[in-house]
């Protein structure tokens, strides 16, 4: 019992602390106008009812669930294909797998600063590529059009993400006895039974762990938006964390940020919650 | 409490990491809150030989040249204050507008910061800076300053800060390109327009001209110009006026004279498209002068006023100083702040990195603005800058006129609903 002392206090002063503050703020009516009186004004649910009134906010939490759910999609998926094929035993395997994971140490301003560049419509590095090889015939509007901007967003969110859910997923595929394979092999499977039937089911409990790890790197994204859209074109990038950052920082609406902010919370502990729940079904089995 | 914990935080990292610069000094004695030490340790760093009297300065000014003009003042103050130590630290501007924020609640500050205009006036309203009207009539200087500027750093009538710099928006256009195509400088909208279709028709896989339509402060920086100039203001944003505004931008674009991107493009972009020759004219600022300079030496351009619709037209842009609220020796603070804004400092300083000195003797200090050919037009340029605000919303404000540009550019409304919706908007949040 007295163990687990340290790491209480410690969650409750450096976690605890802040959701509460904020939480506090949030049913307050702290702005601009108001930060500097010591006793702030309780106003209820009034900020909350301010945001949801706004269509802003559904649409920003529409937008974030878009934007986690396709790079989850792609990006475990990816992950995995790449993960399966780099523990093939080939020359170079383990070199090459190391080379991909220097794209999850690039800072991800960095990250955001190139693919910006390069996904611009004129004289852009993707458009230009892919004029020449003639698959379009007009430069795409990737970062101008609404739904171009998100998907611009999606795949460079990808291509940081790829190569972070391949190495987690390469250790949960190593932990697989290559007996098993032998086994299997032995009785007739072939490669498409032997994923099915055999990877996949085993490799579960690391699935699971990256799934969850992912949706909450993802929901709460922030440094790649604010640097390649800030949140545009006309907001069809705006994310929970983006819109929370603006609303505190840019317009000084303390309260509503912080609203805002406990809305991506309250998404975040919804998901963590079924992420337990999935976990103890999975003991149960 | 997030941002109060964050600022200790941040302080402490920031603490840390100056106590290892300057090569280690012993830390504070332990105990007291962990907020209070932060803040002791803060200071300690920066009176490592002196402890008697300390300053610190925040300014986001990034150039080289900047910062060394910068520590020249400090240098000249030290002088004049044996036993004050200051320390004038760069911070990168995002970072030093949320420490500003933070510090609103926690306290933590310098106690001299640098802030930009259109901010200012938030700035005071949270509290965070200290009130020197007293210093500010009993200084001989005072009746220099421009009204523009000045109004920034005012609320009702008290004085919280000093403008240092000014700016205004202009157009840069590429003069070799103009020469070759025997074009003049545009001085109305329909010459540009004009000038816009003779460049594109010679280059139609470049663009005529570039402004920045970002979805934050600097969209309705670079907007300000046109709207005023058209005869439209931003009291009245679903004037006729104000419509044709945004209605002349929205024809730029569709017509393929400015790139689209440009909803993306801050002015830094802008003017990198422009340096890079993809572009043959951007509505820009002055302080890109140095950087074409040193990135773009054998770029050749020419600036001209922005062309106007009724009136000639620009934007204020600048940077005021003021003394924090936590600043514990106001009168040393502003004994610092009067010796950075001085005549002689603000002109020198402002000839050397190409701005302009908010107040009237500028010219008696240097005569670059009447010599440079490029700075004299903006110095024209100056007379027609209104200022942003300045009004403690102007942010959120500010964020319905470049939603509304973006609504617009995008296509996702029309001119008169987009410009109607902001004015509403508007109207909600100044009351």
């Amino acid at each position: 019992m007295l163990f687990v002392l340290p790491g209480l206090l410690y969650m409750l002063l450096l976690i605890g602390y802040p959701v509460i503050y904020n939480l506090v703020i949030s049913l307050q009516d702290v702005n601009v106008m108001t930060i500097r009186n010591k006793e702030a004004v309780f106003v209820g649910l009034q900020n909350y009812r301010y945001l949801f009134k706004e269509d802003m906010i559904w649409q920003v939490m529409k937008q974030t669930f878009t934007f986690t759910f396709w790079c989850i999609v792609f990006q475990l998926s990816l992950g995995l294909l790449l993960a399966v094929f780099f523990n093939q035993k080939f020359r170079m395997a383990k070199p090459a797998r190391g080379l991909l994971l220097v794209i999850w140490v690039v800072p991800m301003t960095v990250v955001a600063l190139i693919f910006k560049f390069m996904f611009q419509t004129d004289g852009g590095l993707i458009n230009t590529v892919l004029m020449n090889l003639h698959l379009i015939s007009q430069p795409i509007q990737w970062l101008v059009d609404a739904k171009m901007a998100m998907i611009s967003l999606i795949i460079t969110n990808c291509w940081v993400g790829i190569p972070f859910n391949m190495i987690l997923l390469s250790a949960g595929l190593n932990g697989i006895s290559p007996e098993i394979y032998e086994s299997a092999s032995i009785d007739g499977a072939n490669g498409f039974v032997k994923f099915f039937r055999i990877t996949l089911p085993l490799l579960r409990p690391a699935i699971m762990s990256v799934l969850i790890m992912g949706v909450i790197y993802t929901f709460k994204v922030f440094d790649l938006v604010y640097v390649m859209t800030s949140g545009g074109p006309n907001n069809a990038t705006e994310l929970l964390s983006t819109y929370s950052y603006r609303l505190s920082f840019t317009e000084y609406q303390f309260s509503r940020g912080a609203a805002a902010a406990n809305v991506l919370l309250l998404c975040l502990v919804v998901l963590a919650f079924l992420y337990v729940k999935m976990m103890r079904k999975d003991e149960v089995m | 409490m997030k941002k109060k914990l964050l600022a200790a935080l941040l302080s402490g990292a920031l603490a840390v990491s100056l106590l290892t610069g300057c090569g280690g000094t012993s830390g504070q004695e332990a105990g007291g809150a962990s907020e209070a030490q932060t803040e002791e340790e803060g200071q300690a760093s920066a009176q490592t030989d002196n402890p008697e009297k300390t300053l610190t300065v925040w300014h986001y000014f990034a150039d080289e040249a900047q910062q060394k003009f910068m520590d020249q003042i400090t240098q000249e103050f030290q002088d004049a204050h044996p036993g004050v130590t200051v320390s004038c630290v760069y911070v990168p501007r995002d970072e030093l507008t949320k420490q500003y924020t933070m510090g609103a609640v926690s306290g933590e500050l310098p106690d001299i910061g640098m802030m930009d205009n259109p901010e200012m006036a938030a700035y005071i309203e949270m509290g965070l800076c200290a009130d020197i009207t007293e210093y500010y009539h009993a200084w001989d200087e005072a009746g220099h300053y421009y009204e523009g500027p000045m109004s920034s750093c005012m609320s009702g009538d008290k004085v919280y800060g000093l403008p240092q710099n000014s700016n205004c928006l202009e157009m840069f256009y590429d003069a070799p390109v103009f020469e070759e195509l025997n074009l003049t400088p545009p001085t109305t909208w329909d010459e540009l327009l004009d000038v816009c279709e003779k460049l594109k028709t010679a280059y139609p896989d470049k663009y005529p001209l570039a402004f920045s339509a970002n979805n934050n402060e600097e969209g309705t920086f670079q907007f300000m110009p046109f709207l005023l100039s058209a005869g439209g203001s931003i009291d009245k944003l679903d004037s006729q006026e104000s419509i044709r505004a945004i209605s002349f931008w929205k024809e730029l674009v569709d017509k393929g004279y400015v790139p689209r991107d440009v909803i993306s493009w801050g002015q830094t972009e802008v003017n990198t498209q422009f340096s890079s020759g993809n572009v043959f004219m951007q509505v820009n600022g002055p302080w890109n002068i140095s950087t074409m300079k040193d990135e773009a030496p054998d770029k050749e351009w020419k600036v001209c006023l922005l062309p106007k619709d009724k009136e000639y037209a620009s934007v204020l842009g600048g940077e005021n100083f003021a003394v924090t609220s936590a600043c514990k020796d106001v009168e040393l603070g502003w004994e610092y702040l009067s010796t950075l804004c001085n005549g002689k400092n603000t002109a020198e300083f402002c000839a050397y990195v190409g701005k302009f000195a908010p107040r009237d003797d500028g010219s008696q200090y240097s005569d670059v603005w009447d010599k440079d050919e490029a700075l004299s037009v903006f110095n024209e340029g100056m007379q027609y800058a209104m200022p942003r605000g300045p009004h403690p919303k102007w942010n959120e404000f500010s964020g319905t006129i470049s939603g509304a540009i973006q609504q617009v550019l995008t296509g996702e409304k029309d001119p008169e609903t987009a410009m109607k919706d902001a004015q509403e908007a508007a109207g909600k949040i100044m009351n």
